[in-house]
């Protein structure tokens, strides 16, 4: 990388930084900078305060037997006893992962993809990334699972459209096999999210890296693999921690689309939705409370593992 | 650093301190009616209505408000799906309504959670001796009554006559025919309209439907202790039905099921023309009738006649009940009667929610119903004058049962289990999730 010639001019947009995820200054007195991180800080802030009760709450029914009309007694750890020999946790934790691990890669790829096609200075940009990134905005919403499930019903658009083609298309909504598809699908549409991102991400990247490049004789693979995706991977970690983070506790999703009960047989039985069922239509709150601790664990595990892997892949030019 | 240093000990203080000042806090689930400071009574009613329904409750709450002065009444409606988490949230918050809807289902568990009003107390205010007395019983838990039925109904089977009219096909005597002869008979339609209609869709992991199957042959679904009644055979019967029943064109496709109830009479298979026939709560009779143009009629299930006994009976089609923490108990127990024992509730209402259980106040509104309401209530009536062994009241864990059912029928439904293993599943499941909730 140091032999590229740093003459080139930066245009106005390269010289705002990557967010980086780590934080790599060291300074031994709060500057500028470090004061105004700190009043950012401060409405999440407050926002915990208020929080926090509810979270010591949630944590001391954990241990109680707790059925919403009573007053909760406590049973110790029987909660998580009995966490670990239920079967439908195990189900509820399939159905999660399997989503996580389809939903967050395929997103991924292609909000990079739809950068990086962006990125070759495509006339009216502003418009594009509008378009693309609402539907993340209300991808989530309510109204929009209800819009996509009957888009995808039997009858719907979808099988219509197949149905031109001569192809006969499954239950998209009702069908055990095809439900989580249709539910994958919905989350990769809102991949404008983390397009947006990587947008700015690509854009942080000299152009006078790729020019050198070509003139070394790099095809557009080679220069993908050794000037974008290091460059990049600051911000592919950041999408991939905060999307994995997303997909382990999806809920509404899976609530509206299923009508709240995690059909169609339990193929679109979130592990939230389970804790939601367990908690508010079994009157089984200090199980739904357990469950809730055991998934931060569990998701702050996950995004331990990030880290620490972080370090064989993720590369920060400073 | 001095300054994040001061910032973190202050976060981390702030956090343990709340944290061990509200460990251990209890719940007091006290009723939400309000009274104003001149005495005014507001009572809240919570129930599952789209805006028509909600619009001819209002309007008996209207009336209700005239003959009591004093107390007004507010609704707070939701679609059925969402109705549960939403009594169950109000009451985590200590602020349940006074008065509600609940399914005979849900008896068992809000009555073990005291979470309800015991009625007998206030006979006072209720006169329980004007209303059908075995559906009371029917409904007492413990002896005590805690919920008052909100009508008489049963299931039945809405046919669309119109198709059948069009494909020239007659409808069997209801009384009699057996499950081949329904099978045979849907499987008619669907192969003369060449595939353009089906037959019938019937919900197969419904409860009401497989508890009549179950005391066709001479059992239950649950026992009157509240265990499971059903043998593993009937319940493989059952399934080997669903496989027979999807496979060979009697049903129309699984994919066509609303599984969410979301869907209207118009947008359900039944009221746009895809299927003939379909399992209503009868008492629903009327919005398919409308949708279809005066041309539904109601019949009975298949195999009354074939098995050991006959399976139907009249059950509730919803119950009134109140919270037990209510700030106007008296209030509540008086709005109960009325909308029991009082034929001006029934505006706009009428049959909707069942035939009323007070037979003067039926017989009075039986000549102001429609042609629809009508034949529901005839149904209603022919099948009260037979003599049909009592239903039990489902014992609390009923629900995940009901869950249970819905997800096996589904796994058969699409071929992802054989009907033997769904059975052997049901079985132990079922039994578990009984002994579970206990």
């Amino acid at each position: 990388m140091s032999t590229v010639a740093p003459a080139i001019e930066r245009t106005a947009e390269e010289t705002v930084p990557v967010p980086s995820v780590t934080g790599t200054r060291k300074r031994r007195r709060l500057d500028d900078d470090g004061i105004a991180g700190y009043l950012f800080l401060v409405p999440w802030f407050i926002g915990m305060l208020f929080t926090v009760i509810p979270f010591g709450v949630s944590l001391y029914l954990a241990f109680t037997d707790y059925n919403l009309l009573q007053v909760p007694n406590f049973t110790g750890f029987e909660n998580f006893i009995r966490l670990f020999e239920d079967p439908k946790i195990v189900k509820s934790a399939q159905v999660t992962l399997l989503y996580t691990v389809f939903a967050v890669p395929l997103g991924l790829v292609a909000a990079l993809g739809v950068a990086m096609l962006l990125n070759r200075g495509v006339r009216g940009l502003p418009i594009y990334r509008s378009v693309f990134y609402l539907p993340s905005l209300i991808g989530g919403s309510v109204a929009v699972v209800m819009l996509w499930r009957a888009i995808f019903g039997y009858e719907g658009i979808v099988n219509k459209a197949l149905a031109v083609f001569g192809i006969e298309g499954p239950g998209w909504v009702t069908d055990p096999d095809w439900s989580m598809v249709t539910l994958i699908t919905l989350s990769i549409w809102g991949f404008g999210g983390s397009m947006v991102i990587f947008l700015a991400g690509l854009r942080q990247i000299p152009r006078s890296y790729y020019e050198a490049a070509s003139i070394d004789g790099a095809g557009a693979w080679r220069q993908f693999r050794s000037i974008t995706a290091p460059l990049l991977s600051p911000v592919v970690f950041f999408n991939l921690v905060l999307g994995l983070i997303g997909s382990l506790q999806v809920f509404t999703q899976g609530y509206v689309f299923s009508g709240g009960s995690g059909g169609p047989a339990d193929s679109t039985l979130f592990y939230n939705l389970y804790l939601y069922q367990q908690g508010f239509q079994r009157f089984d709150m200090g199980y739904a409370s357990a469950m809730a601790w055991v998934m931060f664990v569990v998701i702050a595990a996950f995004t331990a593992l990030n880290f620490l892997v972080s370090k064989y892949w993720v590369f920060y030019d400073d | 650093m001095k300054t994040t240093t001061t910032i973190r000990i202050a976060a981390v203080s702030s956090v343990a301190l709340a944290a061990t000042a509200i460990t251990g806090c209890a719940v007091n689930p006290a009723g939400s009616g309000g009274t104003d400071a001149d005495g005014e009574v507001t009572l809240t009613v919570m129930a599952w209505a789209n805006a028509e329904e909600a619009a001819n409750y209002e309007a008996a709450f209207d009336v209700f408000k005239e003959k009591n002065p004093g107390v007004t009444v507010s609704l707070e409606y939701s679609d059925v799906g969402s109705y549960f988490d939403k009594l169950n949230t109000k009451y985590a918050a200590g602020s349940p309504p006074d008065v509600m809807f609940l399914v005979g289902r849900n008896l068992g568990e809000y009555t073990a959670r005291d979470a309800l009003l015991n009625l007998d107390d206030y006979a006072e205010q209720i006169d329980f001796d004007a209303m059908d007395q075995s559906l009371l019983e029917a409904n007492r838990v413990n002896g005590n009554t805690y919920a008052v039925p909100t009508g008489a109904g049963a299931v039945g089977i809405a046919v669309n006559t119109a198709i059948l009219d069009e494909y020239g096909i007659a409808l069997p005597d209801d009384k009699t025919w057996t499950w081949d002869d329904f099978a045979e008979w849907s499987r008619s339609i669907t192969e003369a309209s060449g595939g353009e209609v089906y037959g019938s869709m019937l919900n197969m992991g419904w409860p009401p439907i497989v508890t009549t199957f179950a005391r066709q042959q001479g059992e239950d679904l649950y026992t009157q202790d509240g265990e499971l009644a059903v043998s593993e055979k009937t319940m493989q019967a059952w399934f080997e039905k669903v496989v027979d029943y999807n496979e060979s064109g009697v049903f129309a496709p699984a994919e066509l099921a609303d599984d969410t109830g979301a869907f209207s009479a118009e947008q359900s298979p039944l009221g746009s023309g895809k299927i003939a026939a379909t399992m209503v709560p009868a008492n629903q009779l009327s919005s398919y009738d409308e949708v279809l143009d005066g041309k539904a009629v109601l019949v009975r299930l298949p195999g009354e006649t074939e098995g050991e006994r006959p399976g139907m009976s009249v059950t509730p089609v919803l119950v009134w009940a109140a919270a037990a923490g209510s700030a106007h108990p008296e209030e509540a127990a008086s709005l109960i009667d009325f909308l029991t024992n009082d034929v001006d509730s029934y505006v706009g209402r009428e049959a909707f929610l069942g035939v009323p259980i007070n037979t003067e106040v039926a017989k009075e509104l039986g000549e102001t119903l429609g042609s629809a309401d009508q034949q529901f209530v005839e149904y209603v009536a022919d099948l009260s004058a037979e003599e049909h062994d009592p239903l039990y009241l489902e014992p609390a864990g009923a629900s995940v049962v009901s869950d249970l059912l819905a997800t096996i029928t589904t796994e058969v439904t699409f071929g992802r289990t054989s009907p033997e293993d769904a059975a052997k599943n049901f079985m132990t499941q079922a039994a578990d999730a009984l002994a579970q909730a206990g």
